[in-house]
């Protein structure tokens, strides 16, 4: 203890240099390194503390909360800080604040401070870094601050060095970070968390590979909530996203093996069931818990919602195409489920593609064929109680160059849903009109009237008044030798616009009479309100009305209502003369029908009315 | 009020029974916490005390160290229990290799319980590799405003047994840190006095406590060469195993006393040290004699008794020694000097009490914590 320090050996000076400086070299993190080397100073150099400050902005995550002082400076210490005596952290600031009033330099400052009977030694770089070594009862040896110095200068070279390489890590953390986020967006939907259409395209791609490897087959159920644009609609979209979160955690729950369940679109869920799984007995069972996460209502804040899926399944192989070859197959099926009434799942079958396919054809040959006349007119005459003409109605025929006859019930419905309706309904008018030309120029026994059908969507087009006028002054005929059919369905879809368009129809001079009465299962209360004409019983209740009570009484019930609003009436689809005797006999004078007539050619039609 | 024991009782050659008998008689005079000290050749088993501890009804913490000591009278076999007075806050670390974040977190508990001032006592096993990690982690933790004293527990015959207990069970490589003031600090004297021989030497290679090279020589080699020329006849390499005990190192150590490295064997060309040595460090050759251990056991008890404060002098009963028990092997059966030499310069009516210890634990003058060897620490409160 009696130790003097006048005398320290160069080889002492150098054992401690060496020390202190070789405590930076171990593998550690910048905390445990700055540990060992304040142990080590405080070991070989018989202090009693050490304290190692560097800016907050500096050092990252290196200081706890409670490291952090003033100045924006943190404070790594040994003993810890939170242990440091009142006094001691009292001096401790004193000194720190001192120091930091001093002008900054380039070099490694060293100065000695006393303060109450202790020392510090305080080593400082350019407000980087400031190492302070407490003592008490005497100071450093000159000599042994001098050989320390360059081992203190290493620390702080060793601190900034950590610091920039753990912002590095950290940046380069954060990169990889933000990159996975990334993909995670890319293959995740966003509101339920599922993977998302990329994703199931190339879960399915891969499983379809898998295929050949096991030999197996694997399969895919495509579900598709009923109605969820009406839930959108009337509860708006926030309700509808929270239903699409409770349907994906529904679902997720029965996917308990290593099926993988994904968004595949607004309201569609696709669940991959790769082909370890399959057995037919898991397929069935899997779909009927599939069925009945939808038994129970949907609660979503005060409200409980009944939602209904269709559910299309399809099996896939080594030989299916490729991922979007087979969620088209699950969608066809969804498609047929969603369109039948029986049942809620469907299983894909080839001819459904076929027909696919047909519809697609005919959709894309339709255009064509209009331009090039493969469309044409017939015209079915209807007739008095006594079987003379008193007008027709024109329909339309397509003779396809290579399919031949197409059914007006097959092509009409594809063209309602491509929107090809409009085109062609305006087709269907300009050759009603010149049928009607043809009609003025004929000498005819009685006035004949023109029915054509329109369709809904061409009924509320926005210009469809304003185009079909057009073409009545083109071919300069009157509004009222022609009537428009509407049938009750496309009438109830916007009852107020269709009350506004009849009205305007007949403000022109038009006749309007409802096509299919008595399918539209709503036709008491809405009739008062539509300003039209007649009324044409349906087939379905005219066919063997004779011996069908329901029958009679649905067209009884009509006729009393065609009365009470002064409408005309007649019957189509009459096909036997014991129909005709009894709707005779039930009051109904005009008909329409094979038994009469059958559709003819234009042609033939004026033959008939000349002859 | 600074005496901080009930009762201290010693027994050579106790039984487990009477282990149980003396802290039932410890308990009966209030004792808040009892610490069983069991010497290494005692045929109690450190195994019995977790039984013995959960049926007590003060906490009860034990440990096994080479020997104790009990007014002039030093046992191998004997057994101490010590009745504390006030309600001692114990804290048994299992594990003091732990990492240093769990260490920290254990620690902590314990100054928050404890705060950072008065005085503590400190048995680890002195035979585990983390001796002085874990030291150094205890003052990270603690502090320079708590004293404390404490010495390496264990078994130098079976250094893999257990050698620290609480009612919980037995542990290795583990140690017991107890708060016995939060008032008053202990009055603590450490002393070797051991001269320097030969040195300085430059620890060129190391690795924990095995010294490789020195001054980029065998150690070994060096070590020989240097004990030849102090006792000036040559000594092999092969025969400096004999000399070990006589000529420990001193760590170099600013306005300290050398920090003693007993050199306990020779692997080859290294020598195996009790406590680490770090590389860069520099040692000497330090020199023990009967005479100057004997010297220096009288000047520790003068020292402390001149030191101590009249008031703690006056409350005070026993004086705690923590002994190396390389300086009791080194003396053999003229240890009792050594002791008699304390007890002399102790006041009088003071009765000595301790361990005899595989490392000595105390404050440095500036209030670190260091694990040392071959040296005299007395205490008192």
């Amino acid at each position: 203890m009696s130790n003097s320090f006048a005398n320290l050996a160069t080889l002492e000076l150098v054992s401690i240099q060496y020390e202190i400086t070789r405590s930076l070299n171990a593998n550690a993190d910048l905390r445990s390194l700055c540990r060992r080397y304040m142990e080590t100073c405080i070991r070989r150099l018989s202090v009693k503390a050490a304290y190692l400050y560097i800016p907050t902005q500096m050092a990252g995550d290196l200081f706890t909360n409670t490291e952090v002082s003033h100045h924006d400076w943190g404070r790594v210490s040994m003993p810890s800080v939170t242990v440091c005596y009142p006094d001691q952290i009292s001096a401790i600031n004193h000194i720190f604040n001192q120091v930091l009033s001093q002008p900054a330099t380039e070099q490694i400052e060293t100065q000695l401070i006393e303060h109450s009977g202790t020392f510090y030694q305080l080593f400082s770089l350019s407000n980087q870094a400031i190492y302070i070594l407490e003592r008490n009862d005497s100071p450093l040896p000159l000599q042994v601050i001098n050989a320390i110095t360059p081992a203190v200068k290493d620390l702080f070279y060793a601190c900034r060095a950590s610091l920039q390489h753990s912002q590095v890590v950290n940046e380069v953390e954060k990169r990889k970070q933000a990159e996975q986020q990334l993909t995670y967006i890319a293959f995740h939907d966003e509101l339920t968390g599922l993977p998302n259409r990329t994703r199931l395209i190339n879960v399915l791609n891969q499983q379809i590979e898998l295929c050949a490897q096991y030999d197996n087959s694997g399969a895919l159920m495509f579900i598709d909530l009923d109605n969820f644009r009406d839930i959108n609609d009337s509860l708006g979209h926030q309700v509808g996203d929270e239903l699409l979160c409770q349907v994906a955690q529904r679902l997720q729950q029965i996917c308990i093996k290593q099926e993988i369940l994904g968004r595949f679109s607004g309201n569609a869920f696709v669940i991959v069931c790769p082909n370890q799984l399959m057995q037919q007995q898991y397929i069935d069972e899997l779909l009927l818990h599939v069925h009945q996460c939808f038994d129970e209502n949907y609660k979503i804040g005060n409200r409980s919602i009944d939602v209904n899926a269709s559910i299309g399944l399809t099996y896939f192989t080594a030989n299916s195409c490729d991922a979007y070859t087979v969620y088209m197959q699950g969608d066809l099926a969804m498609s047929k489920a969603k369109a039948s009434t029986g049942t809620n799942s469907v299983f894909y079958q080839q001819d459904m593609e076929k027909q696919t396919r047909r519809r697609y054809l005919l959709d894309a040959d339709m255009r064509t064929a209009l331009a090039q006349n493969d469309f044409f007119m017939v015209a079915q005459p209807q007739v008095n109680q006594h079987g003379d003409i008193i007008g027709a109605e024109l329909l339309i025929r397509w003779q396809h160059a290579e399919l031949g006859f197409i059914s007006p019930d097959e092509f009409i419905g594809i063209a309602e849903k491509s929107g090809f309706i409009i085109p062609l309904g305006e087709w269907i008018f300009e050759q009603a009109c010149l049928c009607i030309t043809r009609l003025q120029h004929t000498p005819l026994k009685q006035h004949i009237k023109v029915a054509i059908n329109v369709s809904a969507k061409q009924f509320y087009q926005a210009e469809f008044i304003e185009r079909i006028s057009g073409l009545i002054s083109k071919h300069k005929i009157k509004v009222s030798d022609i009537e428009l059919e509407l049938t009750e369905s496309a009438m109830l879809e916007d009852i107020q616009l269709a009350v506004t368009k009849i009205t305007a129809l007949k403000q022109i001079g038009f006749e309007l009479s409802i096509d299919d009465f008595g399918t539209g299962y709503s036709s008491l209360s809405y009739l008062k309100h539509l300003p039209v004409d007649k009324i044409k019983i349906d087939k379905s209740f005219v066919s063997l009305i004779d011996k069908r009570e329901d029958s009679r009484a649905i067209v009884e019930a009509t006729m009393l209502i065609a009365r009470t609003f002064k409408l005309g009436l007649i019957a189509e689809g009459v096909e036997t003369a014991a129909e005709v005797a009894t709707l005779s006999n039930m009051g109904c004078n005009e008909f329409q029908g094979y038994y009469f007539h059958k559709p003819m050619a234009l042609n033939d039609f004026i033959s008939l009315l000349t002859a | 009020m600074t005496a901080i024991f009930t009762n201290i009782e010693f027994l050579d050659d106790a039984t487990e029974k009477d282990v149980v008998a003396l802290i039932a008689q410890t308990v009966s005079k209030d004792a808040q916490y009892i610490l069983v000290v069991i010497g290494s050749q005692s045929t109690v088993s450190i195994e019995s005390i977790p039984a013995i501890a959960a049926t007590t009804s003060v906490p009860v913490n034990a440990c096994v160290i080479p020997g104790v000591v009990f007014g002039r009278h030093y046992s191998y076999s004997g057994t101490l229990i010590l009745g504390f007075k006030g309600p001692v806050t114990s804290l048994l670390i299992p594990d003091i290799g732990a990492s240093h974040e769990v260490l920290c977190q254990q620690l902590q508990q314990f100054v928050a319980t404890n705060g950072t001032y008065g005085s503590a006592g400190i048995f680890v096993d002195g035979l585990s590799h983390a001796v002085e990690p874990f030291i150094a982690t205890v003052y990270e933790n603690l502090g320079s405003d708590r004293i404390l004293i404490g010495a390496g527990v264990g078994d130098l015959n079976h250094p893999t047994n257990v050698s620290i207990a609480n009612e919980q069970g037995c542990y290795r490589n583990a140690a017991i840190i107890f708060c016995y003031s939060n008032s008053f600090k202990l009055q603590v004297e450490g002393k070797h006095d051991l001269p320097q021989v030969a040195g300085p030497y430059l620890v060129t290679e190391a690795s924990a406590n095995l010294i490789h090279s020195l001054n980029y020589q065998p150690a070994a080699a060096v070590f020989s060469d240097a004990i030849s020329a102090v006792r000036g006849i040559e000594i092999s390499q092969d025969e400096i195993v004999q000399h070990i005990h006589s000529y420990p190192f001193g760590l170099k150590q600013l306005n300290e006393e050398y920090l003693v490295r007993d050199i306990i064997a020779v692997n080859g060309n290294s020598l195996l040290c009790v406590g680490n040595v770090a590389e860069n460090s520099l040692v000497y050759i330090l020199n023990a004699t009967q005479d100057i251990l004997i010297t220096a056991a009288s000047d520790a008890g003068k020292q402390f008794s001149q030191k101590l404060l009249p008031a703690t002098a006056d409350q005070m009963r026993y004086v705690v020694l923590i002994d190396c028990i390389s300086r009791a092997l080194y003396l053999g059966n003229d240890y009792q000097l050594e002791l008699d030499a304390i007890c002399e310069q102790l006041p009088e009516g003071k009765i000595l009490a301790g361990v005899l210890s595989i490392g000595e634990i105390k404050n440095t003058c500036q209030g670190a914590i260091q694990f040392l060897n071959k040296t005299i620490v007395l205490g008192g409160l």
